[in-house]
Order: C-alpha cells, then structure tokens, then sequence
C-alpha cells in the first residue's frame, strides 16, 4: 500500500512539472497577435478544412501580393496562402511536405524570390516560420536545415529554453491568447489598405560580382519540382511584382531556363503590371516592396483567370458547406477592411 | 507531501527559467540588431582600422553613426526606405550625385551599411575609381582578398572593401559593413 501511495506522489508530481513548464512555454512563447503578426500565418493553417486547390507557398511577396478572398469570390477557387517573413527556399519546400501530408490540390504557386538565400540569414525569421508548423518529419528537417551557427534544435522542441527570458516583455495578449489563437490572416494573406508610392526614381541598381543562385538553393527548387511531380500536382513558378528589392535580369534568366528545362511554366509579374493594371502610385503600402490590398486583388484578378483558363482549378461556389465557409471568411475580410480604412484614415 | 511537491515545482521552474544560462538574443529584433555593433568615430578628425570613404574632407566608415553623416553630406539627390519583412526599423538609401550611402537601424540610432562608388568621378583614399585596371586593385589592395564571382573582398578592421572586377576593368566598388552585411 506504501509503494502504490510513493507511486501516486510521483505520478502526480510528474504531472504537475509538466503542467508547469508547458504552461509556462505557453505564456513565454511569442503569440504574434499585436505589431508583428507575421509570426502567426503558419499554424494558421492547420485550423483549416484542407482541401483547396491551390496553394501558394513563399515569402512577404506571396502573403502580402495575393488574395484569396477575391478568387473564391470571382473564381470559385479555394486557395490558402502557406507564406512566412522571408521564408527561406529550404523551409518552402519542407512546408510543401507538409502540405501533402494533408492535402493534395490542384495547382502548387511558388515565388521563386527566395533563391538568392541559400543559408538561413536570422534566427528571427527561422522562428516566425518554423515555430508555427506541427511537428513532423518534415518540420525536423526544417529546423535542421535552417538552423543558423546559435540555435540549438532543443529550443525549438522546448520553446521555454528560448522565450524564459521574455517575462519583462509579457503583454496583456500573452495571457489573452494563452489557451486559444487569434486569426490575423484571411487564407494566410495580409491585409494592409494604406498605399506609399514608388518614388520616380529608385535607387540606382548595385550591380553583383556573382549572379548564380547557390547549389542549395536550386537543390531545393529541385526538390520542390520533384515533390509535385510525385504527387500529381502541376507547379507554377512565380516572380510577384515587387520593384525593390531589386530582382535582376540576370536572376530571371536563370529561372526561366531552369523552368523551361524542367517543363514548368514561370510567370515574372514585373513583366505584365500593366495587363495586371497595377498602378504603383496606389497600390502598395511601402514604395514597391509589397502591394496594399487594392494591388493584392489586382494581382489574384489577374491569377485566378490563369488557373482557371490555363490549370483548370474548379469553381467551387456552388459547394454548399465550402460556400458557408468562405461566406464567414469574407465577413472577416470585410471587417478587416473597415477596421483598416478607419485606422489610416480612408474614405 | 507538500515538501516534495514545492521541490518539485522548485525545479520544473529552474529547468524552465534558468536552463537556457547563456546569452540569450532578444528574438523580436533585426539581424543587425541582433549582433553588437561597435562604436566607430569617424568625421574630419575620426580614424579606423578598416578602410574609409572620403567625402570632401569628411570621412565615412561603416558602421558609423549615421546622423553626422548626412550633416556633412546635404540633402541626398534621392532617398529610399527599405522596410524588413515583419520587423520594425528601415534600411535607408541615400543617393548622391556619385555615390550611395546606406544606413542600418541599431539600438541607438542607423549606421552606416555601405558606401557604394558608383562612377568614375570619384575614388578611395588609395587611389582606385570605377574603371581602373585590375593590376591597380593588386597594386593598391594586394593579392590576399576572397573571390566571389569577379568579386573581390578585402576584409580589413571587421568591414568588408568589394571590389568587382569584369573584363580586366573595376565595376563597382563598395564598403560594407560586416555587422549588416546586406543579406541581413
């Protein structure tokens, strides 16, 4: 009786040291609700019904430069943008594994920007890319393949190591949204409605002693080919249409061979802006970096016709439950909206 | 009973507190905050160890309080935000008729990034200008610089001197900072 009662204390000690310290990683670890929400998109995905049709997957110019409430609304096309801040190629492609664990749709977007990194650049954009992803296989082997000379894989298996330290910085949104997650993007898009135009003239472009793109990066581009191939699903490559940072001829030569060698179309938008009817005095917020919401809508207008003429991506609108879905979702995107023309002061 | 358990709870909050013991990176920051940046003085009478741009008779090194800088040098012919994807704080772009200068946000104001020479109107305090032959780049550089395509790096006082060569002839010559290398 004596030793089923020692057994007892330390089953319930056990658990009260677990409760503990994942309450306290649950406290500690970034919510990204507040100024930097770019943190949040990716476990955003997982709360999703996963069967869309398309998936675009990428850095800042895919989840600012594309909406997704437009082609449900114009196209019938479900599509949910998988996008982190400066999402590195390494951690796209992982994402992309991650992807087809549950799903399959019809059409994979990928932006090709992310070639000129072949290492992980900050500790800080790994964490607001891989932190959010559910663990897997594939998110092992995105750590290991972005960790830079710092980071330890045992922090991110246990954020507290990292975060312990962030009790100064605690804000009232730490404790609001310490069970439950806030939705801060609308299909992984971010929404911005402010516009900054780009200046007449644009920084003269520095020119590079070396053009090529590392032999990392395109063995992920590689891969990235090789896993759609495998699945059954039809790539498009993509370079969104932000004018700076600059994005080199030399650069897009090089893609558009890679794409013509591997049978995969690639699209540059900066070739099209005017077909597109992007008006760079309007529509984007920061001078040309990223679009604001009037050049993400163009932008999806001008996509979605593709995927639907050219990849043959279904209209969707007449799915009852789907239809409920988005219905709820443009209401928030709508909300949005109105939340931000009263914010930056717009009619 | 209770002894046990407050030990218990001792510990969970240790390991969870105080297991990461080194230094620990505040996360929400930019690359370039990320890492100590040095103090380096530089204007008429300031000197450091790496190489350093003249303009006029004001100095520029990297990693130089931004603020005298553009004192000394006037209005820019042109001005550019680059903004970090998620992060607060602008890389900055300062064109002049020559030259374009570029600034890192620190935790105490921007520093000076690169200084990029842009034509043949102006040169280092060496004596190389866009144009030049690249026996001139052994000659004024030495021989002892890391090649990156037809880049040349010479890493001189923790800053970088770029220089590209292409078809026996200089291209482009930048100081870089190394704390903000511009991949950051």
């Amino acid at each position: 009786m004596k030793r089923v009662k020692t057994i007892l204390r330390v089953l319930c000690a056990l658990l009260l040291f677990i409760g503990t310290f994942l309450l306290l990683q649950s406290l500690l670890t970034p919510k990204y609700v507040d100024d930097v929400v770019e943190g949040a998109f990716v476990a955003e995905y997982y709360r999703e019904k996963k069967d869309h049709d398309v998936i675009f997957i990428g850095d800042c110019e895919v989840y600012e430069n594309f909406s997704p409430a437009v082609l449900w609304e114009e196209y019938g096309v479900n599509s949910y943008i998988r996008g982190s801040a400066e999402q590195y190629i390494f951690q796209s492609y992982y994402l992309l594994e991650d992807t087809f664990y549950y799903e399959k749709p019809s059409v994979v977007v990928f932006n090709v920007q992310s070639l000129q990194f072949g290492e992980a650049q900050s500790e800080a954009y790994n964490r607001m890319t891989l932190e959010g992803m559910r663990w897997s296989p594939a998110k092992v082997a995105a750590i290991r393949a972005s960790m830079t000379e710092d980071e330890h894989f045992i922090e991110y298996v246990f954020p507290l190591l990292r975060y312990h330290d962030r009790w100064s910085d605690l804000k009232q949104t730490d404790f609001q949204y310490l069970f439950h997650k806030k939705t801060v993007s609308h299909n992984g898009y971010y929404m911005r409605l402010d516009a900054k135009a780009v200046p007449e003239n644009l920084p003269p472009v520095k020119p590079l002693g070396d053009y090529s793109f590392s032999d990392r990066a395109w063995s992920y581009l590689d891969r990235i080919v090789e896993a759609c191939k495998r699945e059954g699903v039809q790539l498009l490559l993509i370079k969104a249409p932000s004018v700076f940072p600059h994005w080199y001829d030399e650069w897009d030569e090089q893609v558009k061979a890679y794409a013509e060698k591997q049978g995969v179309r690639y699209i540059n938008f900066l070739e099209h802006t005017e077909e597109i009817g992007l008006d760079f005095a309007t529509d984007t917020y920061d001078a040309g970096q990223h679009m604001n919401l009037s050049g993400a809508e163009k932008c999806a207008r001008w996509i979605g016709r593709i995927l639907a003429e050219d990849y043959g991506v279904p209209d969707r609108r007449g799915e009852e439950a789907l239809s409920a879905a988005w219905a709820g979702k443009l209401a928030s995107y709508r909300a949005e909206i109105e939340e931000q023309k009263e914010r930056y002061g717009l009619s | 009973m209770k002894r046990f358990l407050t030990a218990l709870l001792a510990v969970a909050l240790l390991l969870g507190l105080a297991a990461c013991a080194g230094e620990v990176k505040e996360i929400r920051k930019t690359a370039a905050e990320e890492k100590s940046a040095p103090a380096v003085t530089v204007g008429k009478e300031g000197s450091v160890d790496g190489y350093v741009f003249r303009a006029g008779d004001f100095s520029i090194a990297v990693d130089a309080d931004m603020a005298p800088v553009l004192a000394a040098l006037g209005e820019a012919r042109s001005y550019y935000e680059s903004v970090s994807c998620a992060f607060n704080g602008l890389d900055k772009l300062y064109t002049y008729d020559h030259f374009q200068v570029t600034s890192y946000p620190a935790p105490d104001g921007d520093r000076v990034q690169t200084v990029w020479l842009m034509d043949d109107t102006v040169a280092t305090p060496e004596g190389l200008r866009v144009g030049a032959p690249a026996s001139q780049v052994d000659a004024l550089y030495g021989s002892s610089f890391e090649a990156v395509g037809a880049e040349r790096i010479y890493s001189k006082g923790g800053m970088k001197l770029k220089v590209i060569v292409q078809e026996d002839k200089v291209t482009s010559i930048t100081y870089q900072s190394v704390i903000a290398d511009e991949n950051d």
